[in-house]
């Protein structure tokens, strides 16, 4: 394709890049949550306190200059807690769904490239999954393979496979019988090649779209999970354990910053993914 | 018509038939041994072989299998591995419970309905951006920490209700809004996309042309049209407030299925989880089944293909 930018000649790309400029909303979501990811990763150059530094003399202080959200029942500050927090929940939303969609979509490109029987048995399983609510799917993973963070991943993981499957089996069906396929297995290009360097590409808005909203609910999910005790464990800093441990205090008047912040962190990341991945459908699929 | 039910049980039970196979290999996926963990730390290896044969463990696996299915239909799940009650027993009590979470959550579905139909109504005019605004807050915003800042403001400050526990209807008010938040978000954006669709069909025009009052194109030409797609979303919703309990039942202390299985899965009560995931997922297929069943009576172009 030319790169001439006469209104006929525009790749798909670069529409897709002229249309998400327009969607103001996604473009402030994404900053967002480019900021959060930036902070978590630079966190010891900025904050002036360390994860687990105590301080007897400030125990559940409430917001000030000092300490933006407050401190906590070790007198610990709870912004650089949450900052520190943002670090666990984040990579665990984006690694489990980095898993679910890998997995998912060579497992959904095979279902259609190859058809027949791996087909049946690559859907029928995806459909035995979808049997259960995602949750109730989790907890029944963690049940089996114990508590903890890396097993939260892999359940979240498992859980977004049959998804990815779906989308990205209907996206490759789609392009299976286009010229540019039939002309490269003509060529006698390899089963892989086709697969992966034909069909894929054509695939991944579709992915792209579900990969940004799923980060969000892995978020959300990881959190619930530690909230009931089976993921992270209170002395980490991720937010549902912080909010686990918040519960001690809700019976009591005057405590609401110690839930509210670790909340609103999750709300605001599962928010942006939300938002962000709004605007990237409607910037691949203007209808 | 009934020659598709018919078809559509018959998957249901297929379904139901491999659930049934994965619940019995989850005892078996297990680490640790059962007969270990039922006997205690210091049986002796005799002790051990009674117990193993008590529950049939020492069996070829597919008669296990067998031996379990039978007891399944027969509603035979087995001990409670902590209190050593029937699990049926244990289920039936917090079964009620739920049973009434389930029902007052589903205010959801009007709430959703008419917030989506305002949106569409008044496309791209603040009620519409209002009611998105508030429909993809709804589906970010954690279950677990909606119900703990309600908690904190209305049990707590202003002592509207009581902040956990069950005595009357009045106490799963909260935990309603907790569970059917997420499920109108998500039914509004829905019925909000389902009527644009529909409100450019020509007999809507037709409609409102030869003079129909505003209100009756609205709800009774065009929703009845939108409903379709609505109602597998609405399907879907149910089958999560099932899940959503599960949290929700943790944080307002309500002695339901959703804090039973929490506190079995950690306390390894397997026999229990085994059974609540099969009830679970009983629920969840058997309202898809519904829905399906519901699509063909709204739509008869369904039965047709």
């Amino acid at each position: 394709m030319s790169s001439t930018t006469t209104s006929q000649s525009v790749s798909p790309f670069e529409l897709f890049l002229r249309r998400f400029k327009r969607e103001k909303l996604a473009i402030l979501a994404g900053s967002i949550l480019l900021i959060m990811v930036l902070m978590a990763i630079f966190a010891p150059f900025f904050l002036s306190q360390g994860l687990n530094d105590f301080d007897y003399d400030k125990i559940l202080m409430p917001p000030s200059a000092e300490n933006w959200v407050g401190t906590d029942l070790y007198g610990r500050d709870l912004f650089t807690r949450l900052v520190y927090g943002a670090r666990i929940s984040l990579s665990v939303g984006f690694l489990s769904v980095t898993f679910g969609a890998l997995l998912g979509s060579v497992l959904g490109i095979m279902a259609a490239y190859k058809g027949g029987w791996l087909d049946t048995i690559i859907m029928r399983a995806a459909d035995v999954l979808f049997a259960f609510p995602s949750f109730l799917l989790a907890i029944a993973i963690v049940a089996v393979l114990g508590g903890g963070i890396v097993n939260v991943i892999i359940a979240i993981a498992i859980f977004s496979t049959p998804t990815f499957a779906r989308i990205t089996r209907s996206s490759a069906l789609a392009v299976l019988n286009s010229q540019y396929v039939r002309a490269a297995t003509t060529m006698g290009a390899s089963h892989f090649r086709i697969m992966f360097v034909h069909i894929l590409p054509s695939t991944i808005g579709g992915i792209l779209v579900y990969f940004t909203m799923r980060v969000g609910t892995s978020v959300l999910t990881a959190a619930s999970l530690s909230f009931l005790g089976m993921g992270a464990q209170p002395p980490s800093p991720e937010w549902g354990a912080m909010l686990a441990s918040s519960r001690d205090f809700i019976a009591v008047d005057g405590y609401m910053y110690l839930t509210l912040y670790p909340g609103l962190c999750i709300f605001l990341t599962v928010l942006c993914c939300n938002v962000l991945g709004d605007g990237l459908r409607a910037a691949l699929d203007p209808k | 018509m009934p020659q598709y039910i018919l078809k559509r049980l018959l998957g249901t039970l297929g379904v139901m038939f491999v659930i049934a196979i994965l619940a019995f290999f989850f005892v078996h996926m297990l680490p640790g041994d059962p007969v270990r963990m039922l006997a205690g730390e210091d049986a002796t290896l005799q002790e051990m072989e009674i117990i193993r044969q008590k529950l049939g463990l020492d069996l070829p696996l597919h008669q296990q299998f067998y031996i379990f299915l039978v007891n399944l239909l027969q509603l035979d799940f087995g001990n409670s591995l902590i209190s050593g009650d029937p699990v049926y027993d244990v289920l039936a009590d917090r079964y009620v419970l739920t049973a009434k979470l389930t029902l007052v959550c589903l205010w959801f579905i009007p709430a959703g309905i008419v917030l989506g139909v305002i949106a569409a109504t008044h496309k791209s005019k603040f009620l519409d951006r209002a009611c998105m605004i508030f429909s993809v807050s709804g589906i970010s915003v954690p279950e677990f920490w909606l119900g703990l800042i309600l908690i904190q403001i209305f049990a707590v400050k202003l002592q509207w209700f009581n902040p956990t526990g069950f005595q009357s209807w009045a106490d799963l008010t909260l935990p309603a809004i907790t569970i059917g938040m997420m499920g109108t978000a998500i039914i509004a954006r829905f019925t909000r996309s389902a009527f644009l669709d529909v409100l450019s069909e020509n007999y809507i025009q037709t409609a409102r042309a030869k003079g129909v009052k505003r209100f009756n194109v609205t709800y009774v030409h065009a929703l009845r049209n939108a409903m379709l797609p609505i109602i597998t979303v609405i399907g879907l919703q149910i089958g999560f407030i099932l899940s959503g309990s599960i949290v929700a039942e943790a944080i307002f202390g309500l002695p339901g299925l959703g804090s039973l299985l929490i506190e079995s899965v950690v306390a390894r009560d397997y026999p229990v989880v085994q059974t609540l995931l099969i009830l679970y997922s009983f629920h969840f297929v058997m309202i898809n089944f519904i829905v399906d069943v519901l699509y063909t009576v709204i739509n008869p172009q369904v039965r047709l293909k």
